[in-house]
């Protein structure tokens, strides 16, 4: 079969289910995605997370299902998100997803009381330090030009030590282990991360180590928190894409491989 | 219902690159490369523009100029310049002045966290204890739950994996009798790995399609006047007619 022909088919088949969606059954719960909900659920209303946007637009297909179902959740459990980003490139595309999250909240939620967005700074691990010292020095100012001892929250929050819970969505350097080391690690302060398909093993080990409490992987762990959070958001709808996808992948493999073997006994 | 200008123009521009993008996937040709180049540039200019109103304004110039006593900026900033000094092969010595601070900055910051949490921590998470107590019912009860079972094969078959593949990439023992075996398991393992991180990759890959599949459809709704639609019944025609030029 030429390669024309198979990403033919394999348009095809992901295209499918977005004209006639039909669930797939069996999608289940991973223990990392539900400790990240567990925390979030149980924090106390009013409690503080820091959300760190590590991504730009090239893989937010990925990584922005997991903002939404995260960010839904914080706003829904009335908790105090404050938002930043250590890759520039990806800050325009943040204030869109955080924005557009509480305007369609369920709960009233306001920027400067529910939300924060401090910003985006390059210099990773210069960034993560100086958040653990002093957020204004790093942060003078929030996405609209407001001075932080102006916001009535901020007032409160002079470091990452009075953080609940840091989360990090990201796909690469600086990001997630970034984070790990320079604030979770050192100021002890519960971390989990989102990231991409492709990097999840590379985080698997701050699993096991517990210096992550929770992971959300890819699309499909996106797809989880939704189903957790009772929602029906774009992960869910994707996931009937992605498992046509993958099982006319392996059936091509098995195709492929029958045939090579039937050619190796003639 | 009537989108603001921008929200359409860009819809047409989003729609029309990713098109020119995947026209790749029949042959390469002058649109997918338009498209690429104008992604390289576009992405560089952003991030470049990004860094500038993120960064160098607000921390470096707006401090400056509103409070001269600053002076210690200007150490930075000379620091920087005299990057720019690699590019005459006259003056790329003065160059190396702050690369190796950056480069002595970064490692006395970086060394001690990457140990503490790339090694200690890790090592710690690999070596887990096989006998669990339950403390909510008294520090002598062993957990003999099917959990807690499950993670003592998870804990084993995790420290196995970690032996045996550092004996795999143990050179300066001979390959025969126990080591011999240890490696081909810890090979056996890396094999696993690698499929694994690959089926996770072609996972990601699929999403990328997917996402950019929704905007297509979005993009061909009445509301973008159908832009994908028209956009892929051009791009087809003009590589119809450029296969059709190259054939004459």
């Amino acid at each position: 079969m030429g390669r024309r022909r198979i990403f033919l088919l394999l348009a095809l088949v992901m295209w499918l289910p977005m004209v006639h969606p039909f669930r797939f059954p069996g999608l289940s719960v991973t223990s990392s995605v539900q400790a990240l909900h567990d925390r979030i659920e149980n924090l106390p209303s009013g409690a503080n997370i820091l959300v760190s946007f590590d991504f730009n637009p090239g893989t937010k297909a990925e990584l922005e299902p997991q903002a939404r179902a995260i960010l839904r959740h914080a706003f829904k459990r009335r908790l105090t998100v404050l938002v930043l980003g250590l890759w520039p490139d990806g800050w325009g595309m943040t204030q869109r997803i955080v924005r557009d999250c509480a305007a369609t909240a369920k709960l009233p939620v306001k920027e400067g009381r529910d939300f924060i967005l401090l910003g985006s700074q390059l210099g990773d691990l210069n960034v993560s330090l100086g958040l653990g010292q002093d957020i204004a020095a790093v942060f003078p100012r929030d996405a609209r030009g407001i001075p932080l001892a102006d916001i009535p929250p901020l007032r409160h929050i002079r470091t990452l030590k009075d953080m609940h819970l840091i989360v990090s969505l990201g796909a690469g350097e600086p990001g997630p282990v970034t984070w790990v080391m320079f604030a979770g690690d050192r100021y002890r302060i519960p971390m989990a991360a989102g990231t991409t398909s492709g990097n999840v093993s590379a985080l698997q080990p701050y699993v096991q180590g517990g210096q992550l409490l929770g992971l959300v992987s890819g699309m499909k762990g996106a797809a989880e928190y939704e189903m957790l959070t009772k929602e029906d958001g774009s992960a869910t709808r994707g996931m009937d894409s992605l498992t046509l996808g993958a099982f006319l992948l392996i059936g091509l493999v098995l195709l492929a491989n029958v045939n090579d073997w039937r050619k190796g006994r003639s | 219902m009537t989108l603001p200008w921008e929200q359409f123009l860009g819809g047409w521009v989003a729609a029309g690159l990713t098109l020119c993008i995947f026209s790749f996937l029949y042959e390469d040709n002058p649109f997918y490369k338009i498209a690429e180049h104008l992604y390289v540039g576009a992405s560089l200019g952003y991030l470049l523009v990004q860094a500038l109103f993120q960064t160098l304004i607000p921390r470096w110039w707006e401090p400056l100029v509103q409070d001269p006593h600053h002076w210690e900026l200007l150490v930075p900033a000379g620091l920087g310049i005299l990057l720019f000094c690699r590019l005459s092969p006259r003056t790329a010595w003065l160059g190396r002045w702050p690369i190796a601070l950056l480069m002595g900055y970064t490692a006395g910051v970086t060394v001690p966290y990457l140990v503490a949490s790339q090694v200690f921590q890790q090592v710690q998470g690999t070596i887990q204890p096989l006998v669990r107590m339950k403390p909510e019912q008294g520090l002598s009860v062993v957990d003999l739950s099917t959990a807690g079972l499950w993670a003592d094969f998870s804990a084993l078959l995790l420290l196995v994996g970690v032996v045996t593949v550092l004996a795999h990439f143990f050179f300066t023992v001979e390959r025969k009798g126990p080591v011999k075996a240890a490696s081909r398991l810890g090979m056996l393992f890396l094999m696993v790995g690698f499929g694994a991180s690959y089926g996770l990759a072609v996972q990601g890959r699929f999403a990328l399609l997917y996402d950019r599949f929704v905007d297509l459809k979005e993009f061909g709704m009445p509301s973008y006047r159908h832009a994908s639609v028209v956009l892929a019944g051009l791009l087809v025609g003009c590589l119809v007619v450029l296969r059709l030029r190259r054939r004459a």
